[in-house]
């Protein structure tokens, strides 16, 4: 309906402005006819030749207005679609300044640095949320480590001090770049909490070699888990044999690809062009058209291209009763803080 | 330490206002070999032509060697240093080899010193193991050896792509093998990447590092190659299959009637039953043209003679019917409209008279309208899709009734699902009577059908097989399936 609306306007503009194209070349005739009729007559020409020049400046402004519409529209539309930002400079139709100033606004709102500070507060609630008392969630789960152990309870010992690492990972400070291992002893954690749920039918595979150089490289705090997660409740969980998540790496001169691939259910083809496109939108945008809930992996994307760039963050691949494959791309950082920032 | 010598990110892109690519993303490293495979055919022109010579895109963008040349606002002019290398050839034909190799570019000196630059060719040549002078033509060349040398071109000129697209309808299988050890020392030394455009799984498995799956204009599934089960495939594969249930087992019809003799100087003799099916296999693709010949003409070069029902097959075309490779390109008259296409006869001629009764078209539309559907109301071909055209072919070859078939290549450049609906017309044909020779360069799905596998080889049989013993055709380097 909205489309139908954005299609219906644009056709007038354009009637308008066929119209406009018309009816100046038509004005234009007499005043050349008019011209003629003098220089043959021998009447005063200053006047009419004002007239003709006047007509002809106008109808190059209209030339003017019309390529600049298209552009403009052309710009608003990729906007619209979440090519980011800077495409509210490139508008060169001539608005009234408090147009002028809407764009402005709007532009200042969506900036990345605005968005970072938005995605920064949001991720600091978020920790405070987490942070109530995490000293005493950890002296819990102590104390319940310590009477599964006296109790003879192996299982329930190992499964508080393997939550009490994944808590101790998740609250504590956000500001830092982890290394690889971290990120991958945290998925390994969030597995074996979920194993002893699943028990073998779920399995993690993970085909990065530690004792190499990929350990060194950096990414942002809690890239991989949500990933990971919606590998087992989205791809795993519903399948009757399970199945096993494979996590893989890659390095090249610039970038580090980390490829997290299950054997599950995997999604039909419009469901991954629906999240490939919101993936590739800025998250404001996102936000407005958005239908459904799961925006963890949307979240970790935006944290990547707002701390990286654009060229960088997530991308799906997957097919129904095959499986899905998630191909997260960073740059490679071997420095612990996170780039131009202090959160 | 390697590198993305291409990557598409979240690309779109529309032409002619069809919505050709949607969402694509497809990176590709230095010295990967990436086998493509399309379901649905649905884009991947598109994708040729966007990655070749750039276009402005709706969304996303596409990099060749880290630098942004396609995107939503600006796009290169010119095209990008990649290759395509396909059944057609891209040499210049008036020029010798090493003048293809030194004076294409444009900086061509005053002064050549032949066999100075015949020496620089033949060191290059040497590398790869081929044994050319410079001196000769392409025209001279076999299709492996002009494949090479446009490969070995490519590299030399700084090609960081080539594209080779199903190089197993114009080559042998042991050529495609020699090939494929080509491409694998150029993708390991020198850092180039393949797009290997294929429809048989089994051929991308076989020969290249990483697969992808295209399907409806979006890449779903980019896998390495090893990670890539059988079990897997054939879940791709599985809701087309699943329609078709008799395919599963080739028709033998249970008395043997000759239907078409097969015969050269060199002892060669192959009878063909009614509603048999006979895969004819060139191992070094000399045998096809020569038997094309013989269809056509009194007294091929290598003796070949066909008879059908007992007279030589060029007097008497009545009693057979052709279908070339690319049939789609070569065998249909898009200004005409389908019922005309539909009822020519032999493919290329009226039926006398016929045009001027409008009793005869009625009844034809009435009979075919549930068949055909709406698509033989059309006036023209254009803008038709692949399924119905192919369908047009077949269902022509139906109302002919001819005693034998022959289909030159019939899986060549066909998505996933084609291949399905062109098994399933040819297990028509076969019930009714018709016998079927396929005449290939490469196995693909032919043996699903196939009552006897024929493999050829410089104009004698090697070997002949029944249904039961098609696997031990990969002794050749043949992938059975």
């Amino acid at each position: 309906m909205n489309s139908d609306n954005s299609t219906a306007e644009k056709k007038t503009h354009f009637l308008l402005i066929h119209v406009l194209f018309i009816l100046l070349p038509l004005s234009l005739l007499p005043a050349v006819a008019a011209v003629c009729f003098a220089a043959i007559q021998g009447l005063p020409l200053p006047v009419l030749l004002l007239f003709l020049i006047i007509q002809l400046a106008v109808l190059s402004l209209a030339v003017l207005a019309f390529f600049s519409y298209r552009k403009s529209e052309r710009f608003l539309h990729l906007y619209r679609e979440g090519n980011g930002e800077k495409l509210l400079q490139m508008i060169c139709l001539p608005y009234s300044p408090a147009v002028k100033q809407i764009l402005s606004d709007l532009q200042k709102n969506s900036s990345e640095d605005v968005l970072w500070e938005e995605n920064k507060r949001q991720s600091q609630y978020l920790a405070l949320q987490n942070q109530i008392n995490p000293h005493f969630l950890y002296n819990t789960l102590e104390a319940i480590r310590s009477e599964a152990l006296i109790g003879g309870l192996q299982t329930v010992a190992d499964m508080s001090e393997t939550l009490a690492n994944y808590f101790r990972y998740t609250i504590s400070n956000m500001s830092e770049l982890v290394t690889l291992a971290d990120e991958i002893q945290n998925i390994r954690d969030y597995f074996m909490i979920q194993q002893f749920r699943f028990g073998d039918r779920i399995k993690l595979n993970i085909k990065i070699p530690l004792d190499g150089e990929l350990r060194f490289y950096r990414m942002p705090k809690l890239i991989l888990q949500p990933i990971v997660e919606n590998a087992v409740i989205h791809g795993l969980e519903s399948e009757l044999n399970g199945g096993t998540i494979t996590v893989t790496a890659k390095i090249t001169d610039e970038n580090f690809y980390i490829y997290i691939e299950d054997d599950g259910a995997g999604m039909p083809h419009e469901k991954l062009v629906e999240i490939n496109k919101n993936l590739s939108m800025h998250l404001h945008i996102f936000e407005k058209t958005k239908k459904h809930g799961g925006i963890a992996i949307y979240n970790v994307n935006e944290r990547l291209q707002l701390l990286f760039g654009a060229k960088y963050g997530l991308t799906y691949y997957s097919m129904p009763q095959i499986g899905t494959t998630v191909e997260i791309i960073l740059p490679k950082v071997s420095e612990t803080k996170l780039p131009g920032t202090a959160l | 330490m390697s590198k993305e010598n291409l990557v598409l990110s979240h690309v779109c892109f529309s032409e002619n206002g069809n919505e050709e690519l949607n969402e694509v993303n497809l990176t590709v490293f230095e010295g990967d070999i990436l086998g493509l495979i399309t379901l649905d055919n649905q884009g991947l022109e598109s994708l040729i032509n966007l990655i070749m010579n750039n276009h402005l895109l709706e969304r996303g963008h596409v990099l060749y060697r880290g630098k942004e040349v396609s995107g939503c606002l600006t796009c290169k002019k010119t095209p990008n240093k990649i290759a395509l290398v396909e059944a057609q050839s891209r040499l210049v034909p008036a020029l010798n080899i090493a003048d293809n190799f030194f004076f294409v570019k444009g900086n061509c000196p005053l002064f050549v010193h032949r066999r100075k630059q015949n020496r620089q060719i033949q060191r290059v040549f040497s590398q790869y193991g081929i044994s050319l002078l410079g001196t000769e033509y392409p025209s001279s060349l076999s299709d492996l050896e002009r494949c090479k040398v446009e490969i070995i071109k490519a590299g030399m000129i700084g090609v960081k792509v080539i594209i080779l697209r199903d190089p197993s309808s114009f080559l042998g299988p042991k050529e495609v093998a020699s090939l494929n050890a080509l491409l694998k020392q150029i993708a390991e030394n020198e850092g180039v990447s393949f797009i290997y455009l294929c429809n048989h799984h089994r051929e991308i498995l076989s020969y290249c590092s990483l697969l992808a799956i295209m399907y409806s204009g979006t890449i779903v599934l980019q896998k390495n190659c090893s990670a890539v089960t059988e079990e897997m495939m054939s879940i791709v594969s599985r809701d087309s299959v699943r329609l078709l249930p008799d395919l599963h087992k080739p028709i033998i019809p249970p008395v043997f009637e000759e239907a078409v003799q097969i015969k050269n100087t060199h002892g060669v003799e192959i009878s063909v039953g009614k509603g048999e099916c006979v895969v004819l296999l060139d191992l070094d693709n000399k045998v096809i043209p020569e038997i094309t010949d013989a269809l056509f003409e009194k007294g091929a070069p290598k003796g070949y003679s066909i008879t059908v029902g007992g007279k030589p097959a060029f007097k008497n075309t009545a009693l057979w019917s052709y279908i070339p490779a690319n049939p789609i390109s070569s065998s249909l008259f898009y200004d005409m409209s389908y019922v005309d296409n539909l009822i020519l006869k032999k493919g290329n001629s009226k039926i006398a008279n016929f045009w001027l009764r409008k009793k005869y078209r009625k009844t034809i539309i009435a009979e075919y309208c549930s068949i055909c559907g709406d698509a033989i109301e059309s006036r023209d071909l254009y803008g038709m899709s692949y399924q119905k055209l192919y369908q047009l072919l077949y269902q022509r070859i139906l109302l002919e009734k001819p005693q034998v078939l022959f289909v030159v290549q019939p899986f060549n450049r066909m998505d996933m699902y084609q291949r399905i609906r062109v098994l399933e017309y040819i297990s028509q044909i076969q019930k009714e009577g018709i016998a079927v020779v396929l005449l290939a360069v490469s196995l693909s799905d032919s043996l699903r059908l196939a009552s006897r596998l024929i493999l050829m080889q410089n104009h004698t049989i090697v070997k002949e097989l029944p249904p039961d013993e098609f696997e031990t055709a990969a002794e050749y380097g043949l992938i059975t399936r």
